[in-house]
């Protein structure tokens, strides 16, 4: 009988349950992810964009690349170097750290008329919500040529 | 003419349920890989197989055409029910390769679940072709790849349950930070002002509506948890697709996000539009000629 029930069950959800164990054994490695998106709703989230010598934006898809990635860079690259990041916990070297390796992978490898302006800013707009209301916080990252 | 008609009615529902799943996969696979190719040239950040293996050769100049041939190539097999058992296996290794080369460039696009929609399909060919054809492959092919898609949600509601615990939809009423967010995300992309003054208008919505907010989030939440069932039946899953379906084209409306590596395969797989469009048509030819 039970027999009967464990064939039936791998057969309708055994790939599916292996699916699961590849996450559990190899854990966020492609193929093999929780999916985490929208996990928890922290009080806290980062936005970067980049603007020229006079502060005016300039759009990240000039660089070919969308903000979204942008941030996941951000991400990814403290991880990859064991830099604590989040709910504004970065220290302004760590910040200057990552701002140049953003800087170096998504300005310095396209040709665009952008990438010589002076004075090229990479910034971390920040979003806290506190006391119901949500609170913008902008700070320089990097500035090319420094 | 007869010809065409004959061979119309000779062609198996289970056929044309199959072909609805994978021409439209294959094709949305191709551009994926294609795109990623085209779009980065070095592995600055290696990750998962590129860890293992320097990924770097996916965009060597002299090679890249050769990728997208081979690409090509195997898609073309797949649409021809070729080497089915080989084919599906090489496009699970190129996918694997090819997004974690774009993962490795710091880009989450969270096409795990794509990638081994192919695998579950070869592990179909596989076991047809090891227990001696005894198994139903039409049948198989397309409950392992529902069987990815259902888990696939099912790991995303379960890590929400594993991070926030019951609380998640509680907590919901923060999302207004996320959504706001999402529109500056597509003002820093492309430097238009109205989306800020877009997602002004969400979050004020948002807030005003905040009940109904956490009901949502309750729905998506039992959705996401539950979606392993659709393995048990597949007209069962066709309607918890839909329902799906309604959940992203929520998040979209709300949020401006659609995660498309996502959106598509479930769509296709679960729903499967173009297999019913098909089946239908057969069905309405067949009805005129007789």
């Amino acid at each position: 009988m039970i027999y009967k029930y464990l064939k039936y069950f791998i057969s309708v959800f055994g790939m599916g349950v292996f699916y699961c164990l590849g996450f559990v054994i190899l854990r966020e490695t492609h193929p093999f992810s929780r999916f985490p998106m929208y996990s928890s709703f922290p009080n806290w989230s980062y936005l970067f964009y980049f603007s020229d010598g006079e502060n005016e934006l300039i759009p990240s898809n000039k660089f070919n690349v969308n903000a979204g990635h942008v941030a996941h860079f951000y991400y990814s690259f403290a991880s990859a170097n064991d830099i604590v990041c989040g709910n504004f916990s970065e220290t302004t070297e760590e910040l200057h750290t990552i701002g140049k390796a953003m800087m170096s992978n998504y300005v310095d490898s396209v040709q665009t008329k952008y990438n010589s302006i002076e004075g090229l800013n990479l910034y971390r707009m920040g979003f806290l919500y506190q006391n119901d209301s949500i609170k913008i916080i902008d700070e320089l990252m990097y500035e090319k040529g420094n | 003419m007869k010809r065409v008609i004959n061979s119309i009615h000779s062609f198996q529902k289970d056929d044309i349920y199959w072909l609805g799943i994978k021409l439209p996969l294959i094709l949305y696979w191709y551009v994926l890989t294609k795109r990623v190719l085209e779009n980065y040239s070095t592995i600055p950040l290696p990750v998962g197989v590129c860890k293992l293996v320097e990924c770097d050769f996916l965009f060597f100049e002299e090679f890249k055409l050769g990728i997208v041939v081979v690409i090509a190539i195997t898609s073309i097999l797949y649409l021809a029910e070729r080497y089915m058992k080989w084919v599906t296996l090489l496009i699970f290794l190129i996918s694997v390769f090819v997004f974690t080369a774009e993962e490795a460039n710091g880009v989450l696009s969270r096409n795990g679940m794509y990638s081994f929609v192919f695998f579950a399909q070869s592990a179909a060919y596989w076991f047809h072709y090891l227990r001696s054809k005894q198994t139903n492959l039409n049948e198989s092919r397309v409950q392992f790849s529902i069987q990815i898609v259902g888990f696939s949600y099912f790991l995303s509601g379960a890590s929400k349950i594993l991070e926030s615990g019951l609380s998640w939809a509680a907590d919901g009423q923060r999302i207004t930070l996320q959504v706001l967010k999402s529109f500056y995300y597509n003002w820093a992309t492309d430097g238009k002002v109205e989306h800020i003054t877009k997602g002004e208008q969400i979050v004020k919505f948002i807030e005003e509506n905040s009940g109904s907010l956490e009901i949502m989030l309750w729905a998506s939440l039992l959705l996401e948890l539950f979606a392993f069932t659709t393995a048990v039946n597949i007209k069962y899953a066709r309607f918890y697709g839909v329902g799906l379906l309604m959940m992203h084209i929520g998040i979209s409306m709300t949020m401006d996000i659609l995660i498309m590596s996502f959106v598509v395969p479930m769509v296709i797989v679960l729903i499967n539009p173009l297999g019913l469009l098909l089946s239908g048509s057969q069905k309405a030819i067949i009805n005129a000629t007789r």
